[in-house]
């Protein structure tokens, strides 16, 4: 019957499409893999994460990302301290405290904050923070990566707010009534029972936050220094992993060393972060099945 | 001693509320401020001028750009992503395969955008000989929003009356039907909301396309294999090359009018909630 | 005449048996009442009979289940849901007009000319005693029906594939009393031409409206008897105390 026949049809091409489309992460990390064979053939994976000399194009030629990597790391952690106490209390704000016209207020902010383009953020943070802090604290250049992390802690935070809000929400009323018909106060009870209950959304949000703040790439160009030396600590300039690819792409001779380099200075960046997603997502799902 | 550790409480869980909202607004009034005088109607006519480029003049190619950037980035993955959100929504049965597609391309979104760039930068740029172009930019783009209309519009379909569905399955109607009938008049709204939101997001993206199409300066000529300018990227060379604060904070605060307007509107239309499916 | 015969019927939903070793039948042109406590499986045997149990993930079965003579695995579950209408406790208006709401099931099975399109919209309204509710008004959004309006009008969209067998799931529970008895009133009348199976949790409708009754519990049939019976005489004890509730 012709209905069959079309119906039959979409769910074919919608199919193939599909599942097309979902191998297109596995493309692009072949592929990143692919060009950047060269240089795990020619040195240990182990020395290009830990060396500390990145010197693609003069001699000697080097291949070490560890300040690199150091800066991504120290970048996102950091951004995850600042964030994440406040990102968790406004989520408990949001969920359990918030009078329904304040929050109403907050959710279309916290997606406006989501809107802004990374740049600007990048922009502002460079043309207004690290400004400050050179007037502030007399030093010759404000940029660091506690700046950065400043920035990314700003942008990060509402991924944290939203995704550790549903997960308060979605704690069952009989628990929070339950637990208030003993006589307790209610930030007794939030912090209890509620927040203990919705442990694994607000980890999961956590993690997600950290992927997005260490795949970040403007606002760390324009705030954290672009330095190739090994941060020395939180103040220290640095270049994370993201930056050094966005600098140097346009000037590595294409299938160059230096080019394949860079390729997989990529993929271990690309490692860290989807490897944390993949197993929060994981985690997740297996958690939605669960009912208490 | 409780009551004093409540109260300490609830002061902090106000107060984060209070900050992120005051930070917002700092920000916007901020850029407002700074940018509000150099953001003229000629700012938006006139390409830039001066020396050096950009110190004078406006932004016009930029804003061309920016639109053939997302024009391209629509045209190539808002097919794919609507048949795959169809899948995903109406057609697949739960089972393992189903829940590591989801997974695979959920993760998608969590790739880092210069990642994307430098994907593209190898595929298209280096080895199919495009070079730096307009079309190179478009399909980093694309890839990049994929997974966020994707999942954005999976969810919009998911949220048709769950008894329809049944009712349908009842009579014996093919899910194509379902569709056609019911389920797109009634979710058509937020599926352009999420399509709008990806718009917006391709739009503000700087990383992918500062190493696949964006130049200081090119006329926007519409071809697919020139360089072309674009906002972010603009703004990033005005800072960055100091050629003009005043310009810059005139382009920043562009864009950001620009998203705001995007995004309220697909807010609009898709209803809130729908951010946490984003990246 | 035996409509439907359901032969050592069973399911289970994963490792869960639901329904166990069912042998019955259902007469043509009778309405019959499926009655018993919550969790018996008596949604589960109606939604075994028109193939959307397996729309559930898990699901199993063994045994089999004819109608009319004709096995319901032998036929695409799509034709056997045309045939064998359901009609869902929650009163369902499609988001579409009136018209469109009885007519989604004719738009989809064949071309019809305008008027027979219009003979089908009125012939179905009619035999859900709606018609001249909404007979001025067929053009109206389905939403803005009462309850009892929508329950009568997703009986017509049932009608209007033109099933061999009704089956409805508690379709008066969230009704109020009147509404219940102009759709009790109508099933009798449709009764005559069909068979009906009727789940309900209230008893006295099954004394109001159906000649025979099932009782079941923990997924089996206990005893199936004229109506009467099954009030006044049962043969087994759990029916006994179940229906006591009832005349008590």
């Amino acid at each position: 019957m012709n209905r069959t026949i079309t119906n039959t049809f979409i769910k074919i091409v919608s199919f193939v499409i599909a599942f097309t489309c979902s191998l297109l992460i596995i493309a692009v990390f072949l592929f990143i893999l692919r060009e950047s064979l060269p240089i795990w053939q020619m040195t240990n994976p182990l020395a290009f994460i830990s060396g500390r000399e990145w010197s693609p194009v003069f001699e000697p030629i080097q291949f070490g990302i560890a300040p690199m990597l150091a800066s991504t790391l120290w970048v996102a952690f950091g951004a995850l301290i600042i964030a994440v106490p406040i990102a968790l209390s406004c989520a408990i704000f949001l969920a359990e405290y918030a009078p329904d016209w304040l929050a109403r207020l907050l959710r279309p902010v916290l997606n406006i904050i989501t809107g802004i383009p990374s740049v600007v953020y990048g922009f502002l943070g460079a043309a207004v923070l690290v400004k400050f802090f050179e007037v502030r604290f007399q030093v010759a250049s404000g940029e660091s990566l506690f700046a950065a992390s400043i920035v990314l802690a700003f942008m990060v935070v509402p991924y944290i707010v939203v995704n550790s809000e549903s997960a308060l929400r979605a704690v069952p009323e009989e628990f929070k009534l339950s637990a208030l018909a003993t006589g307790v106060s209610k930030p007794y009870v939030t912090m209890k029972v509620v927040v203990p209950m919705a442990k694994r959304g607000m980890l999961g949000s956590i993690a997600l936050a950290f992927g997005r703040a260490a795949g970040e790439t403007m606002a760390v160009l324009m705030i954290a220094g672009n330095v190739l030396r090994f941060p020395e600590s939180w103040f220290s300039r640095g270049e994370p992993l993201s930056a050094l690819i966005a600098l140097e792409l346009g000037s590595a001779a294409p299938h160059s060393s230096h080019y394949q380099g860079l390729f997989a200075a990529g993929l271990v960046l690309i490692a860290v972060v989807t490897i944390i997603n993949i197993s929060i997502n994981y985690l997740v799902k297996r958690n939605e099945l669960v009912k208490y | 001693m409780n009551k004093l550790f409540d109260s300490f409480l609830i002061t902090i869980f106000w107060g984060s509320g209070l900050i992120l909202l005051a930070g917002l607004i700092a920000i916007i009034a901020y850029l407002f401020i700074q940018g509000g005088s150099a953001l003229s109607l000629d700012f938006l006519r006139l390409p830039p001028a001066g020396s050096p480029l950009g110190k004078e003049g406006g932004v016009l190619p930029a804003i061309k750009g920016t639109l053939y950037l997302i024009g391209i980035a629509l045209a190539v993955t808002s097919i794919p992503a609507f048949l795959t959100a169809i899948y995903l929504s109406e057609y697949a049965q739960p089972s393992p395969l189903l829940n590591t597609m989801e997974v695979l391309i959920q993760s998608m979104a969590g790739v880092p955008s210069i990642i994307t760039g430098l994907f593209v930068y190898a595929l298209c740029v280096v080895q199919l000989g495009w070079g730096i172009s307009l079309l190179a930019g478009g399909v980093a783009l694309s890839i990049m929003i994929f997974p966020v209309i994707v999942v954005s519009m999976r969810d919009s379909l998911r949220a048709v009356d769950r008894d329809y569905r049944l009712t349908g399955a009842a009579l014996g109607v093919s899910p194509a039907y379902m569709l056609r009938r019911i389920i797109l008049p009634q979710s058509w709204r937020a599926i352009i909301g999420s399509i709008l939101l990806a718009m917006g997001y391709a739009a503000g993206a700087t990383a992918p396309i500062m190493v696949t199409a964006a130049a200081i300066s090119a006329p926007a000529s519409g071809n697919l294999f020139d360089p072309v300018m674009a906002l972010p990227y603009h703004l990033y060379l005005l800072f960055n090359e100091h050629i003009s604060l005043d310009n810059a904070y005139a382009t920043a605060l562009l864009l950001v009018i620009m998203l705001l307007i995007l995004n309220s509107v697909a807010l609009a239309l898709t209803g809130t909630g729908n951010m946490k499916k984003r990246r | 005449m035996t409509a439907i015969n359901i032969t050592d019927w069973n399911t289970w939903y994963g490792d869960f048996q639901v329904l166990n070793h069912i042998n019955t039948t259902f007469n043509d042109k009778t309405i019959t009442a499926v009655v018993g406590p919550s969790g018996c499986g008596k949604t589960t045997l109606l939604r075994s009979l028109n193939r959307t149990a397996e729309l559930t993930a898990n699901f199993r079965f063994a045994g089999d289940i004819s109608v009319f003579g004709r096995s319901i695995y032998a036929d695409d579950p799509e034709d056997v849901r045309r045939h064998i209408g359901l009609v869902y406790q929650t009163p369902v208006a499609l988001p579409l007009s009136i018209r469109e709401n009885v007519l989604f099931g004719p738009r989809y099975y064949g071309k019809h000319t305008r008027g027979k399109l219009a003979a089908i919209t009125e012939e179905c309204l009619t035999q859900a005693a709606l018609w001249d509710e909404v007979k001025d008004k067929l053009n109206k959004p389905a939403f803005e029906l009462s309850g009892g309006q929508k329950q009568r009008l997703s009986i017509a969209r049932a009608l209007a594939v033109n099933p061999q067998v009704l089956l409805l799931d508690e379709p008066c529970s969230s009704l109020d009393p009147l509404s219940t008895g102009l759709i009790e009133e109508l099933l009798v009348k449709l009764s005559v031409t069909l068979p009906i199976i009727i789940v309900t949790h209230n008893l006295f409708q099954a004394r109001r409206i159906a000649q025979e009754t099932v009782f079941m519990l923990n997924g089996q049939i206990i005893e199936k008897d004229l109506t009467s019976t099954m009030f006044e005489n049962p043969s087994h004890e759990a029916t006994r105390s179940f229906f006591s509730g009832a005349i008590g």
